[in-house]
């Protein structure tokens, strides 16, 4: 298709302020750190500070400058991390020990390394999205796996050397003590954002993440434009891991590991709208700097580190607040919508209290058909099952595949009993907590609060029992009260102030870790109620209390999902939230609603765990954010909302459990099964894929 | 008074012994104090607790607490974080950094950077490849390998082992797991039917032993090495109605672990556990900080400076009743754990040491200052 467009220059618009809101701000947000750095130091910026600043950020914004764009185009990519990895990983064993080229050729060749496997990278999360239709977070989640297993494989461990005039091409001055190296990187990187925002490329990401079908409709062409926003994120992953390879001077394969969730933050800081269409670069590259001058104001101040996550979390919150504080934001609309309210309640006019008068409408003027519901029951069960059995149903086929697999690999020693009973327990903690995960994404949003809302029940549970049954009586209560606590507070603050699900629930995350530090004061001690470790691990006739308890837990987490009330609102919220209220939903309750039941689950979860293990740990709740998702998109969920069952979540649940048990078995290397973790996640979706244009 | 006498007469020893002969430092004024900075690559867990609160303690020791400044910062797990955190501690004026490093070479320009600055830089535990930085430290194949050939020996040769390193990637991890595998080669008779990392977490180390007794059944286990999770090893063990014959363990340094070794009766939590505790001890912290304050002050320290090992193997168990620092010096810190109603179970229990005397196990637990220190 040649659009016509091509044949003029593109229109463009005259220069707004309010467009410019977001990177307007993130500039100011930058400038009264450094300012307030500078207050509390009581001293100028020196040259120092500046090259040392811009060097401790060039890596997160060059990464976010990659996040970015797969954002404002409407996806997400989980695999910035592990390509910063591999890229510095294949650097430093590839190109390390031929230091002897000069230091001009040296450059040259890892700049093309680096640029090109990460976009390499990209090119393959861009073709399984873009031409193979299948949801970016799931694919990025499986090629997150793939190439964190890649990296393990080419370097085993952190070393190597890089030549140190490589480093201070990257990190040194340009002109001595006049301009340092860094800040030309960045400024190449603001370059290289304009020049793409300015092509028709740059109009087709902003064009595709505001609307996608409308895009398509006005002669862009979507899957062109999808593939290379990937292909250039992977770019700029490329230069992240390119920058911290000088930066650092060796290889490590965990380097990325960390990184996701400040690049997210960073995004975020820097203005640009999670869900597409509204930000831009240069606002990221900004707030990669703010992200980086607070820990040096951290340093200086000497706040306790257990502060650290609360003011990152508060920070991000005041800041995506000052995004979307305005005259249409929710606030405004909600207390609208209650002083409308409440005058039709004085009123009497209340649709719901409006008595219905005369025939029911009818559309098209066509009669009901004969027999009225009764034609429903004609239908074989199959055929009105369709839909939910090819989404939920793979899961399951995956599953037996495999446990003939580890039947096969143990036979001799398998014990069934022992298998059904590891299967039940920890398949029990990923179907609870696929339950909260799935309802959220159901709704279109996404839960990254899992950890830490898993953790610090699990740390109140132990430190407040201590090994004792009595106390539990009330402390396991209070600990599930906080789960729903955080909830409601994640679910009121996304949908009074209409902000990304991602970062709220990213910066409760943060608040929570906080809060975990200075309730246990550097270490969780205690111990589980002796209760409590007998729920998780003792026996009744043979099975796990938790494995019965599993059993009906899935009938009312069914029951509720699928076919509840409440349940159908969460997935016409999904499906369009605006369509569903002029339906008649409250739209605000069913999403508070999802956020409750994740931060009851996520409780319940951290609970059990603790019971599992008998103690808590910071960090025992990290392995279940990714782990969390990764079973509810295998159960067919939907990532983008909407449709999904709990029994499809259920077989994911029971996927994902059953191929841990298969590896864990086995001797192979960490490295093979992070490959085969996403191999496997990358079939599931691909046999998941919608036939029909989605 | 003879214990104080005892006490000082080491402390000074210690001292002379760290100074090299150099004469005592004026006592600073407050305006140039000694400015020391702990950057941690992470923070929470029982470990690394305990190694802060010996690095705040150490300072507030008589010797020190008037000329320096502390300060203790994490870069929670996060290399990036914590390259950044040595940058603004050098700009910040630094003069002693002592580190605990996430990566072995993510920090390495910092480092170089810091010390062309004069920055004394000293890393404990986790070694970084930067040359200019010094170390304190066990010997981390013999931390692989020396669990391993106990285990070994005690199962004479044979049988059917778990293997559980910690964080796959990880430096010391490698060097344990690769030294522990080539003292199980040369058993031929020995073979590891499952090899899985624990991620030096003990949530996930109780998670993989579940999967691996599920396809492998308890019968074929013979005995585990691990980097964590002896304790939770033994436990299932007793929850599934095997507790009379436990499997032995070749593992870590906590408390917990070291009292379940005494004979049974001999205390709450002691069953005669047949099993190898090795740690690396958080008493390296002080001990990296007074390694540093030496340097600064003008004396020659090694840049690797190595401390043992302690490698409890049954029998070697020895109990102290308060793990004060008058019963300490008294036994002559010949004990290796506390009561479990004076540290709990899953406290890593190297803390103290004849070479950081002036502290006991309340430094670890509180951060206290002992008395007369």
């Amino acid at each position: 298709m040649t659009p016509l467009g091509a044949l003029r220059a593109p229109y463009l618009p005259p220069f707004s302020w309010s467009r410019q809101r977001g990177t307007i701000i993130a500039i100011a947000v930058f400038a009264a750190t450094m300012i307030a750095l500078q207050l509390i130091t009581g001293q100028g910026i020196a040259y120092f500070d500046i090259s040392s600043i811009s060097a401790s950020a060039a890596t997160l914004a060059l990464a976010a400058l990659g996040e970015t764009i797969v954002i404002l185009a409407g996806g997400l990519d989980l695999s910035a991390g592990a390509v910063i990895s591999l890229v510095n990983v294949v650097l430093v064993t590839q190109l390390g020990p031929h230091a002897d080229m000069g230091t001009g050729l040296f450059t040259l060749v890892a700049l093309v390394i680096a640029l090109g496997l990460g976009a390499a990278i990209g090119a393959l999360n861009g073709f399984l999205v873009a031409y193979v239709r299948l949801q970016s977070i799931v694919v990025t989640l499986a090629t997150m796996f793939i190439a964190q297993g890649a990296a393990l494989l080419v370097l085993k461990f952190p070393g190597g050397e890089m030549p140190w005039d490589f480093s201070l091409v990257f990190t040194g001055d340009v002109i001595t003590e006049g301009l340092p190296a860094p800040v030309v990187v960045l400024a190449v990187a603001i370059l290289f954002w304009l020049l793409l925002k300015n092509t028709r490329i740059g109009t087709g990401i902003y064009a595709i993440g505001s609307d996608a079908g409308s895009a398509e409709a006005n002669g862009v062409d979507v899957r062109r434009a999808r593939f290379l926003t990937f292909t250039f994120a992977g770019m700029c992953y490329g230069a992240a891991g390119l920058f911290i390879t000088a930066n650092m001077g060796g290889g490590d394969p965990l380097i990325g590991a960390k990184m996701l969730l400040q690049i997210f933050a960073a995004v975020v800081l820097g203005g640009t709208l999670i869900g597409g269409g509204r930000g831009g670069a240069v606002g990221t590259i900004f707030g990669a700097l703010t992200l980086t001058v607070v820990v040096n104001i951290f340093l200086v101040l000497g706040v306790r580190t257990y502060y650290t996550p609360i003011v990152e979390g508060v920070i991000l919150l005041i800041a995506v607040l000052g995004f979307s504080l305005g005259r249409d934001s929710p606030v405004v609309e909600i207390t609208r919508f209650w002083r409308a309210t409440l005058r039709a309640l004085k009123e009497s006019s209340l649709p719901s209290r409006l008595r219905v008068v005369g025939e029911p409408i009818r559309f098209g003027g066509l009669d009901p058909p004969a027999g009225g519901g009764g034609t429903v029951g004609d239908v074989s069960w199959l055929d009105r099952n369709r839909a939910v059995l090819r989404f939920a149903v793979p899961a399951y086929v995956i599953y037996i595949v495999i446990l003939g697999v580890t039947v096969g690999i143990f036979g001799g020693d398998f014990s069934p009993l022992a298998y059904l009973n590891a299967m039940l327990i920890l398949t029990a903690f990923l179907a609870i907590l696929g339950l909260g995960q799935g309802t959220v994404i159901i709704t279109g949003g996404l839960d990254l609060s899992v950890p830490w809302t898993m953790t610090f029940p699990a740390i109140v549970v132990t430190t407040l029992c201590n090994g004792l049954d009595a106390p539990a009586v009330w402390v396991i209560p209070v600990s599930l009260a906080i789960g729903i606590a955080i909830g409601f507070l994640n679910g009121m603050t996304i949908v009074l102030f209409g902000l990304s699900p991602i970062i709220v629930t990213l910066a409760m995350n943060g608040i929570l870790e906080g809060v975990s530090l200075l309730f246990s004061d550097g270490a969780p001690i205690g111990k589980a109620p002796p209760a409590l470790a007998w729920f998780v691990t003792g026996r009744i006739a043979g099975i796990a209390p938790i494995g019965w308890f599993l059993i009906a837990f899935v009938v009312v987490a069914t029951l509720y999902l699928n076919r509840s009330a409440p349940g159908r609102r969460i997935f016409a919220v999904g499906n369009s939230e605006r369509v569903s209220r002029l339906s008649g939903v409250r739209t605000g309750f069913p999403i508070v609603g999802a956020y409750v039941l994740s931060g009851f689950c996520s409780a319940l979860v951290g609970v059990f765990l603790a019971g599992f293990s008998a103690q808590a740990f910071y960090g025992m709740g990290d392995p279940y954010l990714l782990s969390s998702i990764a079973v509810v998109v295998l159960g067919g969920t939907l990532i983008t909302g909407g449709r999904g069952h709990y029994l499809g979540i259920l077989g994911g649940a029971i996927l994902f459990t059953g191929l841990g048990i298969m590896l864990s078995g086995t001797v192979l290397p960490e490295a093979v099964r992070n490959i085969i973790y996403g191999l496997v996640l990358l079939g599931a979706i691909v046999a998941l894929r919608e036939r029909a244009n989605a | 008074m003879k214990t104080i006498l005892r006490n000082a007469a080491l402390g000074a020893a210690a001292l002379a012994f760290l100074a090299g002969g150099m004469a005592p430092v004026a006592t600073a004024t407050a305006q140039d104090k000694v400015k020391v900075y702990v950057s941690l690559g992470f923070e929470g867990n029982t470990w690394m607790d305990a190694s802060t609160n010996l690095l705040s303690s150490i300072a507030g020791t008589k010797d020190y607490k008037d000329r320096v400044d502390i300060e203790i910062q994490s870069a929670r797990g996060n290399a990036q974080t914590q390259i950044q955190q040595i940058n603004a501690m050098v700009q910040a004026g630094a003069q002693v950094i002592v580190s605990w490093a996430i990566s072995p070479t993510a920090l390495n320009r910092a480092i170089r950077n810091a010390c062309r600055r004069g920055v004394v830089f000293i890393t404990f535990d986790a070694q970084v490849t930067e040359p200019c930085a010094h170390h304190v430290g066990i010997n981390q194949d013999w931390a692989g390998a020396g669990p391993a050939e106990w285990l070994a020996e005690e199962l004479g040769g044979k049988g059917n082992i778990v293997f559980m390193g910690g964080i796959p990637g990880n430096m010391v991890d490698l060097r344990r797991n690769s030294a522990a595998k080539a003292v199980f080669a040369e058993f031929p008779d020995i073979t590891i039917i499952a090899d899985t990392p624990s991620m030096w977490n003990n949530a996930t180390a109780k998670q993989k032993l579940t999967e691996i007794v599920a396809t492998h059944g308890w019968d074929k286990i013979d005995g585990l090495w691990t980097q964590t999770g002896c304790y939770v090893f033994t436990q299932m063990q007793v929850d599934a109605g095997r507790g009379d014959s436990l499997k032995p363990c070749a593992g870590n340094g906590t408390n917990g672990h070291r009292v379940a070794q005494l004979a049974p009766g001999t205390t709450e939590g002691a069953y005669g556990l047949r099993s190898a505790s090795m740690g690396s001890p958080p008493w390296a912290a002080p001990y990296a900080f007074k390694l540093g304050m030496a340097k600064f002050d003008g004396a020659e320290i090694p840049r690797f400076a190595e401390i043992p090992m302690p490698l409890v193997t049954p029998g070697q168990t020895e109990l102290c009743d308060t793990g004060d620092k008058a019963e300490l010096t008294s036994k002559e810190w010949s004990c290796n754990a506390v009561p479990l109603s004076v540290a709990p179970s899953n406290y890593f229990i190297d803390v103290w040491h004849s070479q950081v005397p002036e502290l006991d196990v309340y430094s670890a637990l509180e951060g206290k200052v002992p008395d007369g220190s």
